[in-house]
């Protein structure tokens, strides 16, 4: 065969996608522009060394006597300084240069938090592209969330109608996923709902989401639990069982993060106390290898 | 008639003459097989890091101007480093594509003009440790790279 004939006949094929609208899917991995290595980098300068960059000029500019002489007289100033614990350093024309200095890097930073916090609010980042294979990541997540949903629809002894279309909903037109492919899991999940554990599905989304760079936990973990209560009200009537089916979501979420917290806890302490055995075991060898020098010594 | 180029990194120029023949032959090279949505699809699936998808969607606009005729020659190339790939998926995308752009940028003046310099980028980014060539194992994929090329032959000034 040809390359042209190659060409023609791989591109003349269609696959079946997975994800029809990735824009959605994307935005609902909630990392924004933290999908590029590069960008993440420039965050961090933006709220770091930007911010004591500004602060350094802002203290160049302040070194005229008059600029001090106008700080040495506000009050106010003063116990702006002494809050931010440069009160000391500001009895002193070099004190007055560092603590303007410090204070208006302070003030940038302040100002860089809140352009990113509305950023945050009034601004949706989607990054074109994530680090992972769309449809590996889209296979795994539905995975992970589809079954809990469905045992939690089922929860009564049947799945109605409009449990079912908020369970499609919710993967076509808030994920993006191909509704021919949501239909295909929900038909083969729905099937196996007796082995679906609770307790061990959240631990999984916890460390896939928190293991993967195109994840942020806290988001998915949200629009999972809104997600739940949208089954759950998809009837009209919030049933005992699925008010309580929620609520041990939301505490299997809250203990499978405690023990991430408490093995992070171990790890620490497991390195400080390898670190501190080494330090004594190194500081052993020092005083043995004076203690053979000095009977060496007195031996001579 | 005057094939032209703009390299899209620098700016710059080049230009080459072209005979009927040549022209009639490049025509081929007009036939496109995905729209820039598809393109993006099949970027998503690839497994690759999210700065070096953004390096294929760069290398997708690079075109060649003949009169009014606009020949996407950074698509083809991308087009033809995909569908190899998926007919030879033991070797990795970005070896398929460092290979293809790498012989096709030493051996076709104006697209090495084109993508010469996108090349050792690209090697970077795709983490290809020994080089494009020195990467590629198996023998018909380097005879495909190779026929690959020769579709870009018409570009080569007489």
């Amino acid at each position: 065969m040809s390359i042209e004939d190659d060409l023609k006949a791989f591109w003349g094929t269609s696959a079946e996608e997975i994800i029809l609208d990735d824009l959605k899917f994307k935005y609902q991995l909630g990392i924004g522009e933290r999908a590029y290595k590069w960008l993440r980098v420039r965050e961090n300068m933006k709220t770091v060394s930007e911010a004591v960059g500004v602060g350094t000029a802002a203290g160049a500019a302040m070194t005229t006597g008059a600029v001090a002489g106008v700080f040495a007289t506000q009050t106010t100033m003063g116990s702006v300084l002494a809050y931010v614990g440069l009160g000391a350093a500001a009895t002193t024309p070099i004190g007055w240069v560092v603590g303007v200095g410090a204070l208006m890097g302070v003030t940038y930073a302040g100002v860089s938090k809140i352009f990113e916090s509305s950023k945050d609010d009034g601004l949706v980042v989607i990054p074109k592209y994530i680090n992972s294979p769309i449809d590996i990541l889209a296979v795994s997540l539905i995975e992970l969330i589809l079954p809990i949903g469905l045992k939690l629809a089922a929860i009564d002894g049947h799945i109605d109608k409009l449990e079912r279309d908020a369970i499609l909903n919710h993967f076509v037109k808030v994920w993006g996923y191909n509704r021919l492919f949501v239909e295909r899991m929900i038909s083969a999940y729905e099937l196996s709902l007796e082995d679906v554990s609770v307790a061990a599905l959240v631990n999984d989304i916890m460390k896939y989401t928190q293991e993967n760079d195109d994840c942020d936990y806290q988001k998915i973990k949200q629009t999972y639990i809104n997600f739940m209560k949208a089954i759950a009200n998809a009837d009209g009537i919030l049933d005992e069982n699925e008010g309580r089916m929620i609520a041990d979501l939301e505490q299997a979420f809250t203990r499978a993060e405690q023990i991430a917290d408490e093995a992070t806890v171990i790890n620490k302490t497991t390195a400080a106390v390898n670190n501190a055995a080494k330090g004594f075991q190194d500081a052993v060898s020092r005083v043995g290898a004076m203690f053979n020098k000095l009977t060496e010594k007195e031996s001579r | 008639m005057e094939a032209i180029a703009v390299n899209p990194t620098t700016g710059e120029k080049s230009t080459i003459k072209l005979d009927t023949e040549q022209f009639e032959k490049l025509k081929k090279l007009q036939s496109e097989y995905m729209d820039p949505e598809k393109l993006r699809r099949f970027i998503d699936k690839l497994d690759l890091s999210a700065e070096a998808k953004m390096w294929l969607e760069k290398i997708s606009k690079v075109v060649i101007t003949i009169g009014t005729v606009v020949i996407n020659v950074g698509k083809k190339i991308l087009e033809l480093a995909i569908m190899l790939f998926s007919n030879y998926p033991q070797t990795a995308f970005g070896v398929v594509l460092g290979a293809l752009l790498g012989t096709i940028a030493s051996s076709i003046p104006i697209l090495g003009f084109l993508f010469g310099a996108v090349v050792m980028p690209v090697c970077i980014a795709f983490g290809l440790v020994k080089g494009y060539m020195a990467d590629l194992k198996d023998h018909d994929l380097d005879r495909k790279i190779k026929e690959a090329t020769s579709m870009f032959e018409p570009l080569r000034e007489k």
